[in-house]
């Protein structure tokens, strides 16, 4: 009885005992996974601090685009808009340029202290007259302003108190006319250049402006003015 | 759940940051829009049946188009002849002094402007009449006429009359007979 009731004990007490293993076993089994729900934790974790990490990249780099393109309005605005946002054309005498809607031919310039204006006047620096033919691409129109530039920059432009002649004058669509423009500039002016503007500068529009040296020869005798006419067909 | 937080936070600010950009562009362009469209020419009023284009209280109609090779003993430039047009014009409601620039059109889409360059003669007008403010003292000539200095080579396809009075981006056009656009 006892022996059975012993082995019973032991078998409960082995049963137990092998419960208490299995129990133990169990307390392994949880220790796993308490080791593995720890490593998926920890994944999770890790894996939150890359989304955080790419998140705050994403607004850091947001964050700089818009810096960036504020400090390039600014830069264009500092730099270009407040004199008129222009690319420079180069051109040369004697053939023909495209700027904008104007076709513009130059041929020339001269230079003198003396002007005929009605009557012989002399200028305190020099007068320069530019020889030049234009006609345009699509309409009648007139260039907004032609002005002479020296290599110092200075900007010499049409003088007040002469006669109608040397001023610019309306072209029309493949209508070449040839005339001639005046300016007055100091004695000690450099090589000049004739710089063309086709339309009213716009701070918000980009324009393109033609900019011709300029070869001047120097006349003993008086400037004259032609008035601007129409050329025949092919001529400039 | 953070993974999506972080993902709808970015499409957010992404999209207000285009959104943004877009909206200042709108804004800024707002002038050059609107001038585009009121000073430029968009809407073309051609004629009726009896060759009447009508805007307002002007009623136009072309009644001739033939080139000539001088005026009054002035010759046209080398390749290019005088286009002499006459209208017909009718403004007898309107209420203030106003002219129309006339321009010719051609194959090419170039605009040949009345009056530069053309002889000084009767009865050319450099602009048509359009309007007056007396109709009893000023009245608007039923009859006008005018040049147009254009190239022997090129075809002309229509007439443009156009005003600042006219309401915004309108126009007429009143199209060329082909036998009338011949050079000289």
């Amino acid at each position: 009885m006892s022996g059975s009731t012993s082995e019973g004990a032991q078998d409960r007490t082995g049963s137990t005992s092998e419960g208490a293993q299995d129990r133990t076993g169990t307390s392994e089994g949880s220790q796993d996974r308490s080791s593995s729900t720890s490593e998926q934790s920890q994944g999770r974790r890790a894996g939150e601090g890359v989304h955080v990490r790419r998140g705050r990249w994403a607004a850091a780099a947001m964050l700089a685009a818009a810096v960036a393109a504020g400090a390039a309005a600014n830069a264009i605005d500092a730099n270009f808009l407040a004199s008129g946002w222009h690319t420079v054309q180069r051109g040369e005498e004697a053939s023909d340029i495209t700027v904008d809607n104007f076709q513009v031919h130059v041929h020339g310039a001269a230079t003198s202290t003396q002007l005929e204006d009605l009557e012989v006047v002399t200028s305190p620096g020099a007068f320069v007259v530019v020889d030049l033919s234009y006609a345009t691409t699509d309409a009648w129109d007139t260039p907004e302003e032609v002005v002479l530039i020296d290599e110092a920059g200075r900007e010499f432009s049409e003088p007040s108190g002469f006669g109608s002649a040397g001023r610019v004058w309306p072209a029309g669509p493949d209508i070449w006319s040839r005339g001639s423009l005046l300016f007055e500039v100091p004695a000690d002016v450099g090589d000049l250049a004739l710089e063309l503007r086709p339309q009213t500068p716009d701070a918000r529009l980009p324009s393109r402006v033609l900019r011709v040296p300029l070869t001047v020869r120097t006349n003993s005798e008086p400037l004259t003015l032609e008035r601007p006419s129409v050329l025949a067909e092919g001529d400039r | 759940m953070s993974r999506r937080r972080g993902r709808v936070a970015t499409i957010v600010a992404a999209t207000g940051l285009v959104v943004s950009f877009a909206g200042w562009g709108w804004f800024v362009s707002e002038q050059g829009r609107e001038g585009w469209w009121s000073l430029g020419q968009h809407v073309a009023i051609t004629p009726d049946d009896q060759g009447r284009a009508v805007v307002d209280s002007l009623s136009v109609r072309l009644t001739g188009a033939a080139t000539v090779s001088e005026v009054e003993e002035e010759p046209a430039p080398a390749g290019f002849s005088y286009l002499v047009l006459d209208f017909e014009v009718s403004a007898e409601d309107s209420t203030e002094a106003s002219t129309c620039d006339v321009q010719v059109r051609d194959d090419r889409g170039r605009l040949f402007q009345a009056g530069q360059e053309v002889p000084y003669a009767d009865p050319y007008l450099p602009w048509l009449t359009c309007g007056s403010a007396d109709h009893t003292e000023d009245p608007v000539p039923s009859h006008q006429s005018m040049l147009v200095l254009v190239p022997d080579d090129t075809g002309l396809v229509s007439v443009r009359v156009d005003a600042r009075e006219f309401p915004p981006a309108t126009f007429i056009e009143l199209p060329l007979p082909p036998d009338e656009d011949a050079g000289p």
